[in-house]
């Protein structure tokens, strides 16, 4: 038989052991490169222990050994890394991860191995690595902090991220549901079958892949059979119920304000992408009502060198035996404050395991404890403690255990050793309070159990069982009925049934723990034996008693100074032990003193969960015109506007870009070219009020425009300063249409819609945003109307009869069409809009029609190079949200006459507004004419050798302009309209740019060539 | 996650769906008289907020629903919606405004909907006219 060491004989252990593990399915995978098997049900962990492998991690920041010391998802040792290098998941804790065939794992925080890990030196040299060590060190010189961190990263740490990009994908789901019941324990199972029963919609989370939380590994009897009968009948009725839903390995991992939660759950297991189904999935889910039934955890006691690989939670040995069949170790011995861990030694004993003693903190001991233990042939030590844990080969393995009598005077007496290699302690349980402290409830120490347990002052949110500080299987079971039931009766659907209430309960009672937070050694304290208290972050009591002595009184600021309850681990081992060392070194009751915050996860999260299916090309909706598809084939060169992506030059991949760019602004100049501006803003605005509306939207008058005239706005907010520009149209009276940034839209229609609703209530006006109603092309250069001329329109577009700022209603091509004659490049320009489908329509036209004159299109940097010639402000370019009209030149769009507009009171009274030495716009030319200026460059008053030197602006845009033959550029210089003419300089790492000030409108400042 | 039902559509979601506007009731003097806008005035209407540890009125906007503005009333401390109601109170009469019961349907057909908004006919009948916000 390949019976493993560790792994019990099957004909050995009772019916009760190895209930998860399936014998005839073996599995085999590798941990650290070494090849293993296990059975399907195993855990990483329990098929760990089952090849007798024991350490599995290297501790934080002593790197010491460490082995497995719980069960399930509080592990805070056995952090691993799952799947093939550069693929794998890290910081998976292995008691959660349930083993497949060809599983590859490996440990983390060791160098080079596991087994020999040069960083291990750090435990002997802990003296020198105090609590706020790393504070303390760095501190100065700061210079010197680049070089430290580098070192502290490799040093410290937890996994690796993964290399290459996830090929398993995750998804979302939105639930609402009556009662979300959060843990599958008796508790749980108990209130969601209850509450199901009576008609409301349930969801039943566990993060274990089997309901029925820890009662597999407890004795019990309910109605004269075991307990685990009655809950499987209960487990199975649940699943029957259609308004049940039971989700298994979902771990609660968040609960947020008005009963929303977060749920994780892992589908694949394999950690890889499986056909169709997702690797994870994430649950969001509002509930009416929320119970929680997450249990407790059990604590630590804090004896010298209690981290030791080997040195267990009681509960978790009972585990590992009733699931898996497996033990850590030849002998053992159990080490408890309270009776609970008998139950222990008597499972271990009689499925053939040897226990040698049981050591008791308490001097008084049940009767009939001592009788069984007895008749089990165990010893039992009462009054006595582990003082010591020896170990051999470096820490890996125990070789035997001090125990000795702790006296009244703290002193200890007759010393003597035991052979054993594993140990399980117990310091009492602590209810699993995380989830109700993430949406602010408030704990109570409750002395009978020495913790906290929840106040339960969160409306629908119930705590139930041992998480509510309930620790007897009568009481739980009874609790559990009444909640579920209470909750049920406010549902809608409630129907009234008689439950199947267990008549009988026969289940171990608790008598009182001895509340000993620290445990005496035998070696000079803390001199080589550390007592551990969080074991991820490798926090001890010296460490507390240091922060209490430099003056860290507060839990919050001790967690902070010695990372107690921080990382995955969040408090779940150790921070109420670290709390009574805490109260002990202050001197005062624990009762006085306060947790710190648990938050949310539980436990970690990955990214990939969170994402869900928002990654890769679906990271964010592309917004495309009609005309998109020819960009497409045409150019390879885009850039993203808001959420779309714009021709940034039409170009090739064998073509320069500086090329493609200048010859399309000398095309514009000389010939005709065509711009797909469908992504620009449009909001069409009705209404009896519209006119007033705008004068009110807007910085300058709309009174006087006519129908089919256009005007150039600028829009301030009530701070005055400006956030958008464009032309509007009226297109009849009370009909009018804005043209907004292409980035700005969304936001100003919205913003339009806040003072309608909120401010103007008595204005009759409606505001449409209709964007993506029109495709809108600009056709510009000098020979843009021979262009339009040789299409077929009713519309004429000479001189004479189509002025500047002109919008004419007709046709082009048979199709309904807007033309705007306004001009953002300078030279003789149209805006034609025609309805969305038409827009490639229109665009191939054009390029048919304007063959013979050369027409090209040109992109987005064309266009910016185009209005920069001219001296045309980019909002967001030239403005930075601190800009005023009249510092970019603007201050005639500043309405004198209009009592009230956006913007205009803090113009008229804000004195920083109004001072003289505002930063103005105005034009650069470099002296080298072909040194352009990177965009947000600042210039200096004087430069000197090194900084600080008083900055005295920035450039806001910056091009080589082929019409002039040289760079410009256009900067916001403090002063700047009465500096024309000076000489200012741009300091660099390697050389300074000098540039003369001139005015910003470098070409046709008369503005002759767009009035042709 | 805040659970927000919109006074006006009814529509019921998160904050994601809804979108935080501030501070309610804040006055703008320039609305009330733009003659006499004084600075100090206009100076708190621009920064002053009250923050306070408990109930405050906020402005809501309904994104993804009716696209109109109301108002709740919150417990910055809780995080308790105390109530929510539109600027109207001629609508809000018509409407009955009770998160927890189911809204019976004939008061749903008396809420403005998308189309009636876009005819300006239909339009003073549903905007009461020259009301101003019900403080």
């Amino acid at each position: 038989m390949s019976a493993k060491p560790y792994r019990l004989h099957s004909n050995l252990s009772s019916d009760l052991c190895g209930t998860h593990v399936n014998r005839n399915k073996v599995c085999n995978f590798t941990f650290d490169g070494k090849n293993y098997t296990g059975f399907e049900g195993d855990t990483l962990a329990s098929a760990l222990f089952a090849n007798g492998v024991r350490v599995v991690g290297r501790s934080f920041k002593y790197h010491r050994p460490r082995g497995v010391l719980c069960l399930g998802s509080e592990e805070p040792n056995a952090l691993v890394e799952v799947g093939e290098k550069g693929t794998h998941s890290p910081n998976l804790r292995a008691t959660e991860v349930n083993l497949y065939d060809g599983m590859v794992a490996r440990s983390q925080n060791r160098w080079p191995s596991v087994d020999f890990d040069i960083g291990h030196v750090n435990d002997f040299l802990s003296p020198l690595f105090p609590a706020g060590f790393y504070y303390k060190t760095f501190m100065w010189p700061a210079s010197l902090w680049m070089h430290y961190e580098h070192i502290i990263r490799r040093a410290a740490g937890l996994g690796t991220a993964p290399t290459t990009q996830d090929s398993a994908f995750y998804e979302h789901f939105h639930q609402h549901c009556d009662l979300l019941v959060i843990g599958g324990g008796v508790a749980g199972l108990v209130s969601a079958y209850a509450a199901a029963k009576s008609g409301s919609h349930v969801i039943l989370v566990d993060e274990q892949a089997q309901l029925g939380g820890c009662s597999d590994y407890f004795n019990a009897q309910i109605d004269d059979l075991d307990h685990n009968l009655w809950i499987k009948m209960i487990i199975s009725e649940l699943r029957t119920l259609s308004n049940c839903t039971v989700l298994t390995n979902t771990t609660a991992v968040g609960l947020y304000m008005h009963r929303f939660a977060l749920l994780n759950q892992i589908v694949s297991h394999t950690h890889q992408a499986e056909g169709f189904s997702p690797k994870a999935r994430l649950w969001k889910v509002r509930a009416k009502n929320i119970i929680l039934a997450t249990g407790a955890l059990e604590r630590p006691l804090s004896f010298a060198n209690n981290d030791r690989p080997g040195v267990m939670l009681s509960s978790a040995l009972r585990g590992y035996l009733r699931r898996y069949d497996v033990v850590a170790g030849q002998a053992g011995a159990i080490f408890t404050n309270n009776d609970n861990a008998y139950e222990t030694a008597f499972i271990l004993k009689e499925a053939g395991v040897n226990i040698k003693a049981v050591i008791d903190l308490r001097k008084q001991i049940p009767h009939v404890l001592r009788k069984r233990a007895e008749s089990l042939n165990i010893e039992v030590f009462s009054g006595y403690a582990i003082v010591d844990v020896k170990t051999v080969s470096m820490g890996k393995k125990i070789d035997h255990i001090s125990i000795a009598r702790i006296l009244q005077s703290g002193r200890i007496s007759q010393l003597s050793s035991l052979n054993v290699d594993f140990v399980g302690m117990s310091g009492g349980f602590n209810p699993a309070v995380h989830l109700f402290c993430h949406v602010g409830g408030k704990v109570q120490f409750d002395k009978k159990i020495n913790s906290f347990k929840p106040k339960n002052d969160i409306p629908h949110i119930t705590s139930v069982g041992a998480c509510n500080g309930v620790f007897s299987l009568n009481n739980i079971i009874k609790e559990a009925f009444n909640t579920g039931e209470n909750v049920a009766m406010q549902a809608s659907l409630y129907k009234k049934v008689t439950l199947k209430k267990p008549k009988k309960i026969e289940a171990s009672t608790n008598s009182t723990l001895a509340k000993q937070w620290f445990i005496p050694s035998i070696r000079k304290y803390n001199d080589g034996a550390k007592h551990f208290l969080d074991f991820q972050n490798d926090v001890t009591i010296r460490d507390i008693e240091l922060a209490v002595r430099e003056g860290y009184e507060s839990v919050e600021h001790t967690k902070r100074y010695t990372t107690m309850g921080m990382a995955t681990d969040q408090g779940k081992i150790g921070n109420i032990n670290a709390l009574g060392i805490l109260a002990d070194s202050l001197d005062i009751d624990i009762e006085k003193s306060l947790t710190t915050t648990f938050r949310p996860p539980f436990t970690p999260l990955p990214f990939g969960t969170i994402a869900g299916t928002k990654a890769k090309t679906l990271f964010q909706a592309i917004r495309q015109t009609d005309i998109a598809h020819w960009h497409e084939k045409n150019t390879i060169d885009f850039e993203p506007v808001g959420q779309w992506r714009r021709p940034y030059t039409y170009r090739q991949a064998h073509q320069s870009r500086f090329d493609s760019i200048q010859e399309e602004v000398k095309n514009v100049r000389e010939n005709v070219g065509l711009l797909d501006a469908s992504t620009l803003g449009k909001i069409d605005i009705k209404g009896p009020d519209a006119v007033t509306f705008l004068n009110r939207i807007y910085s300058n008058s709309f009174s006087n425009l006519k129908v089919g005239r256009c005007r150039y706005g600028l829009m301030l907010n009530d701070n005055g300063f400006i956030i958008d520009d464009g032309v509007t149209a009226k297109l009849a009276d009370n009909h009018y249409i804005v043209h907004t940034t292409s980035g700005g839209a969304d936001s100003i229609a919205a913003m339009m819609e806040f003072w309608l609703q909120t401010e103007w209530r008595d204005l009759r006006v409606f505001i449409t945003p209709v964007t993506d109603q029109y495709a809108q092309i600009v056709i510009a250069g000098p020979k843009s109307r021979d262009v339009l001329n040789a299409c077929s329109s009713d519309i004429r577009f000479g001189a004479d009869d189509f002025a500047y700022m002109d919008v004419k209603q007709g046709h082009l091509n048979g199709v309904p069409a807007r033309v705007y004659r306004i001009s953002f490049s300078g030279e003789l320009s149209y805006e034609i809009a025609v309805p969305a489908a038409y827009g490639l329509s229109l665009w191939n036209t054009l390029l048919e029609c304007g063959r013979s004159y050369d027409i090209k299109p040109y992109g987005t940097e064309a266009l910016h190079i185009l209005r920069a010639e001219k001296g045309y402000i980019v909002v967001g370019d030239e403005t930075d949200g601190t800009v005023i009209p009249k510092d970019v030149g603007l201050g005639s769009m500043v309405s004198k006459k209009k009592p009230d507009f956006i913007g205009k009171h803090s113009l008229l009274l804000m004195d920083d507004l109004n001072r003289d030495n505002r930063k103005q716009l105005v034009g650069l030319f470099t002296e080298d004419p072909n040194e352009v200026l990177p965009d947000g460059v600042h210039a200096v008053n004087e430069v000197k050798k090194a900084p600080p030197m008083k900055m005295i602006g920035h450039v806001t845009s910056s091009y080589f302009s082929p019409t002039l033959k040289r760079s410009i550029a256009m900067a916001l210089i403090e002063n700047g309209r009465k500096r024309m003419g000076e000489r200012i300089a741009f300091p660099f790492d390697d050389k300074i740019v000098h540039a003369r000030i001139v005015d910003h409108i470098f070409y046709d400042k008369k503005g002759e060539r767009q009035n042709v | 996650m805040l659970e927000i039902t919109c006074p006006i559509c009814h529509a019921k979601g998160d904050e994601i769906d809804f979108t935080a506007g501030g501070e309610a009731y804040i006055k703008r003097p320039a609305t009330q008289d733009p003659q006499k806008v004084t600075l100090h005035a206009h100076y708190e209407y621009l920064y002053i907020r009250t923050n306070p540890k408990g109930p405050r009125n906020e402005l809501w906007h309904c994104t993804r629903g009716c696209s109109k503005w109301f108002i709740m009333k919150r417990d910055t401390m809780t995080l308790e919606i105390i109530e929510t109601k539109c600027f109207d109170t001629d609508l809000a009469s018509e409407i009955k405004l009770d998160n927890k019961s189911a809204i019976p349907k004939q008061h749903i057909k008396k809420t403005p909907t998308p189309s009636q908004k876009t005819t300006p006919s239909n339009k003073p009948k549903t905007k009461p006219k020259k009301t101003s916000k019900k403080n």
